[in-house]
């Protein structure tokens, strides 16, 4: 079933309309940055590994953990550059100057602020997701929204039709 | 709204966040740290804590000498070579007060060392290949100069911090290795930097003490003499310049320097012989 209908306006699936096996994946989507702190890996290029594993695992099976998937997949982003940076003034510190700056101290602070923001935020989405509700970030919630379920979603979602041809001028 | 006005939106949104995220973190920052303006000093800090612990390890663990001779010695020589240590570098080591500590270990291995807190150990086996005050001069310059750059107690802080690095990487599984790795390349980088630089240090302490400077590298060729070779392949993670170069450098220096000798109140080969195992 497909649930846009361009004639009638935009109609998205409601929470009682999508299974709970795919509310389960897309919880699963947000639940990707926990992984890491399970195993004990702080390290978010880890968490990002498993986000885009789980992206491309999950995007065929179904749309709506497809679009969780791709959210938190790009939310996780800028918390790793941030982190990235975090760890290598850290390493360049230890190995290469004498002491802490304190605009060290102050990125670092930022950095568990950003981080604690995102985990509360992550929380809130898995908590929507697993009730088969949208919940949309800023500048990237519309992007992933479009993707899954805009104009051109269908389009994209059709198996791409290949047809053999013999060389040319045979 | 159009498309513009709601990405305008969105993106006032997420600066916002942005914003009080960096207000709030400067805020923590200045309420943690009030005093700091200058970067934080992480050998300092150990240096003062550690000093004392080590004092008392070293004489728990290691047979120190206590003979009234040798601690006269040692004292001559050091009476000599702590006021020629320029102002900014003492100032460096202990803005209050400077004092450095210098104990003598009964033990054949040809070594000295520094250990935090300003403490220089001096084995009985170097004392021995030693053939002069001013030699043994030489080589107690050479710890001054990790004791004012507080080269053990940095070293141990990047240890330290190394440690927890691997750690946090790997969850305590299996970071032993990492670890090592990492301390050694950091050893290698930062031990032999800091051994050229008191290899220096030494040279022009000498002879800001009116002690011959070439005295240092007469002490590092006794070294080289006396020491085993080790295998080839382990100098690519040896802390220390291959002794060869460090006696040319340290050679062409004091050739440049300007002194005017004046011979330390030490009978050297008495101080030998006190040490020697009967």
């Amino acid at each position: 079933m497909s649930f846009i209908d361009t004639s009638a306006g935009l109609r998205l699936p409601q929470p009682e309309e999508i299974p709970d096996r795919d509310k389960e994946d897309a919880m699963g989507a947000y639940l990707m940055m926990f992984a890491s702190l399970a195993i004990g890996l702080p390290i978010p290029l880890f968490n990002l590994i498993a986000s885009v594993i789980y992206f491309f695992v999950n995007r065929k099976n179904s749309v709506f953990a497809a679009f969780h998937s791709l959210q938190a997949l790009l939310t996780h982003i800028p918390v790793v550059l941030l982190n990235a940076g975090m760890v290598g003034w850290l390493v360049g510190n230890l190995v290469v100057k004498d002491g802490f700056a304190p605009a060290f101290f102050w990125y670092l602070f930022f950095t568990i602020l950003a981080n604690l923001t995102y985990i509360i935020w992550s929380i809130v989405a898995l908590v929507r997701a697993r009730k088969g509700r949208f919940i949309y970030f800023p500048l990237i919630g519309r992007f992933c929204f479009g993707r899954y379920y805009g104009p051109n979603a269908e389009k994209r979602r059709r198996p791409r039709q290949w047809e053999n041809k013999p060389p040319e001028g045979f | 709204m159009n498309r513009v006005g709601r990405l305008a939106r969105e993106l006032g949104a997420v600066c916002t966040v942005v914003l009080f995220l960096a207000l709030a973190a400067f805020a923590a920052q200045r309420l943690l740290f009030p005093g700091q303006r200058a970067s934080l000093d992480v050998a300092q800090t150990l240096d003062d804590a550690l000093g004392p612990i080590m004092r008392e390890q070293i004489r728990a663990t290691a047979s120190v000498v206590e003979d009234r001779e040798v601690t006269r010695a040692f004292q001559a020589i050091m009476g000599r070579l702590l006021p020629a240590i320029p102002a900014e570098d003492r100032a460096r080591a202990d803005g209050r007060k400077f004092t450095v500590e210098v104990l003598v270990v009964k033990s054949p291995e040809i070594n000295a060392f520094t250990l935090p807190g300003r403490l220089i150990c001096v084995n009985t086996g170097l004392i021995r290949e030693m053939s002069s005050a001013e030699e043994m001069a030489g080589v107690l310059g050479h710890e001054l100069s990790h004791v004012v750059h507080r080269d053990p107690v940095t070293l141990l802080a990047r240890q330290i911090g190394i440690a927890a690095l691997a750690n946090v990487v790997t969850g305590g599984q299996g970071g032993a290795v990492l670890e090592r790795i990492i301390q050694t390349m950091v050893n290698v980088h930062y031990g032999r930097e800091a051994e050229d630089r008191a290899d220096a240090f030494s040279v022009r302490l000498l002879a800001r003490a009116g002690i011959p400077p070439d005295s240092f590298s007469a002490a590092l060729a006794r070294i080289r003499d006396s020491a085993q070779k080790e295998p080839d392949l382990l100098k690519y993670i040896d802390p220390h310049s291959p002794i060869d170069s460090r006696i040319q450098k340290a050679r062409e220096q004091a050739g440049q320097e300007q002194v005017v000798p004046r011979p330390l109140p030490v009978d050297w080969k008495r101080i030998v012989r006190v040490l020697s195992p009967a």
